[in-house]
């Protein structure tokens, strides 16, 4: 008797390692490096708009519990990008290059990288929802906290994900050369629109 | 002695033992995701091997292209007058210039096509630059490219502008090298044939360029040049060029001093007509735009 009962116990502590809380329900999803991702550097200056425009974007968010669902608890959660800043296309390659080389520094600071938690998702249509993620962007080497709200759509079987945010180049210590930089705004928009896909959480 | 090895070589031991756990550690955490099996692939972005900014030093080619679907338009001038004229002269600015303008296009990443003209003897110049293969070695990047063209004399006196004796054709074996962050140096072996036009029968020469580019700054570049061209009695001396560059966003701007008033590559390679020294100096400069 005594030996079953340790039998017993023996397999719920077997379940309890085996099956922590919340992680059967793990939901994770990867950037799906083969859709059709685009992030767009945006510069609107008097008498020069120009973008910069790159789809090597990567990351993953990972969450405990169902699907996307409006007022679950999101605390456990990671959301991570990162975007390539090497093949930032501007439209002129010497225009790449100073941008890489001279001001965003790329041999030293590769990526530009978002690492948030989400707050709260909220349903904002039929197949449509609006995640809100607190978090910090880094670039050229500065991390900074940003606020980031992104219209998520269900997709294959991940969601596509839309994101805007304005970016000081000031706050990250990237400096705007007054004769390069003459028609470059102090502020840079950036919009991500890319597609992640679930993948089996381990 | 033995101890005190074996003693130093247990505590190198253990700190190369913390090396490999810190970086098996601590390196790959910053390309993982925390809970999640995300972990950071190869970077994708082509690693490119961009030796020199501009895709011309003065006179000479480097192996630099534009991209694919962009232009680039230039203006060169060289005044005619040596700046030893002084004040009387404005130092060469009161001229007369010699003038010439060209539009390139990147017909892709690696191939330009250029038509220009200078109002030396009307030269058309036709050409084509292709970047033939770029080596990212860590200590000695190196891109290595060839230009080819023709250069027409369409104002020669005395010959219709079609006869054969006006043409000039040119080949150019193109390699640079950066020799560090700052420092970059080209070699530029050159071939022309009918190197003056007004020689009775055409005669063909190889000649050899040189190039450094010091970046002081992301916008600013020291340039020197010095070309040893063949033997030609009607333009006798190796031509020599220093100056600098600024760099703006599609611009670039060389200011100079030279001993060659010739513009174009074919007239250019056939040597000068005075020496390199303080008496004979040109000011002259280039300007380029890029755009698409």
């Amino acid at each position: 008797m005594a030996r079953s009962f340790i039998s017993v116990g023996g397999y719920v502590l077997l379940a309890a390692v085996a099956l922590k809380p919340g992680e059967s329900l793990a939901q994770e999803y990867h950037v799906d490096r083969s859709r059709d991702n685009r992030v767009v550097f945006i510069s609107h200056a008097p008498f020069d708009d120009f973008e910069g425009v790159t789809d090597l974007i990567d990351g993953y968010v990972y969450w405990e519990g169902d699907g996307l669902t409006e007022g679950s608890d999101y605390s456990n959660s990671e959301l991570y990008f990162e975007v390539e800043l090497d093949d930032l296309d501007t439209g002129l390659r010497l225009r790449n290059r100073q941008m890489r080389n001279n001001y965003l520094e790329t041999d030293e600071y590769p990526y530009a990288t978002y690492s948030a938690v989400i707050q709260r998702v909220e349903r904002t249509g039929d197949a449509e929802y609006t995640v809100h993620a607190s978090g910090s962007f880094g670039i050229h080497g500065v991390e900074r906290p940003v606020e980031l709200s992104c219209i998520v759509n269900p997709d294959r079987d991940g969601y596509r994900v839309r994101c805007g945010f304005e970016v000081i180049l000031s706050d990250y210590n990237i400096e705007r050369p007054s004769l390069m930089f003459l028609k470059l705004s102090e502020t840079i928009r950036l919009e991500l629109d890319y597609y992640v896909i679930r993948v089996e959480s381990e | 002695m033995s101890y005190v090895l074996s003693r130093s070589n247990s505590i190198l031991s253990r700190f190369l033992l913390a090396l490999a756990v810190l970086a098996t550690v601590a390196l790959p955490a910053a390309a993982q995701g925390g809970r999640a099996g995300w972990t950071r692939g190869e970077r994708r972005a082509p690693q490119r091997v961009e030796v020199f900014h501009s895709t011309q030093s003065v006179h000479l080619p480097t192996a630099e292209t534009m991209g694919k679907g962009e232009f680039e338009f230039e203006i060169w001038h060289r005044f005619v007058l040596p700046v030893s004229s002084g004040l009387n002269g404005l130092w060469g600015l009161d001229g007369p210039a010699l003038i010439r303008f060209a539009l390139a296009y990147g017909v892709s990443e690696r191939l330009v096509l250029s038509l220009g003209r200078s109002n030396n003897r009307d030269n058309v110049d036709f050409k084509f630059r292709y970047k033939a293969l770029e080596i990212p070695n860590e200590n000695l990047p190196t891109v290595v490219g060839l230009q080819a063209g023709v250069g027409w004399n369409t104002d020669v006196f005395g010959r219709s502008d079609t006869d054969g004796r006006n043409f000039q054709y040119y080949a150019q074996l193109i390699v640079n090298s950066g020799l560090s962050d700052r420092l970059a140096v080209g070699v530029v072996p050159s071939f022309l044939t009918n190197i003056d036009i007004d020689f009775p029968e055409a005669k063909s020469a190889l000649g050899l360029g040189l190039y450094g580019h010091y970046y002081a700054t992301p916008l600013l570049a020291f340039i020197a040049e010095a070309y040893i061209a063949a033997p030609n009695p009607s333009a006798p001396h190796n031509i020599g060029t220093v100056g600098i560059q600024l760099e703006t966003g599609g611009h670039f701007f060389k200011l100079f001093v030279t001993n060659s008033s010739a513009l174009n590559s074919s007239q250019f390679l056939g040597g000068a007509l005075t020496q390199f020294t303080a008496d004979e100096l040109m000011l002259g400069f280039n300007i380029t735009r890029v755009l698409r």
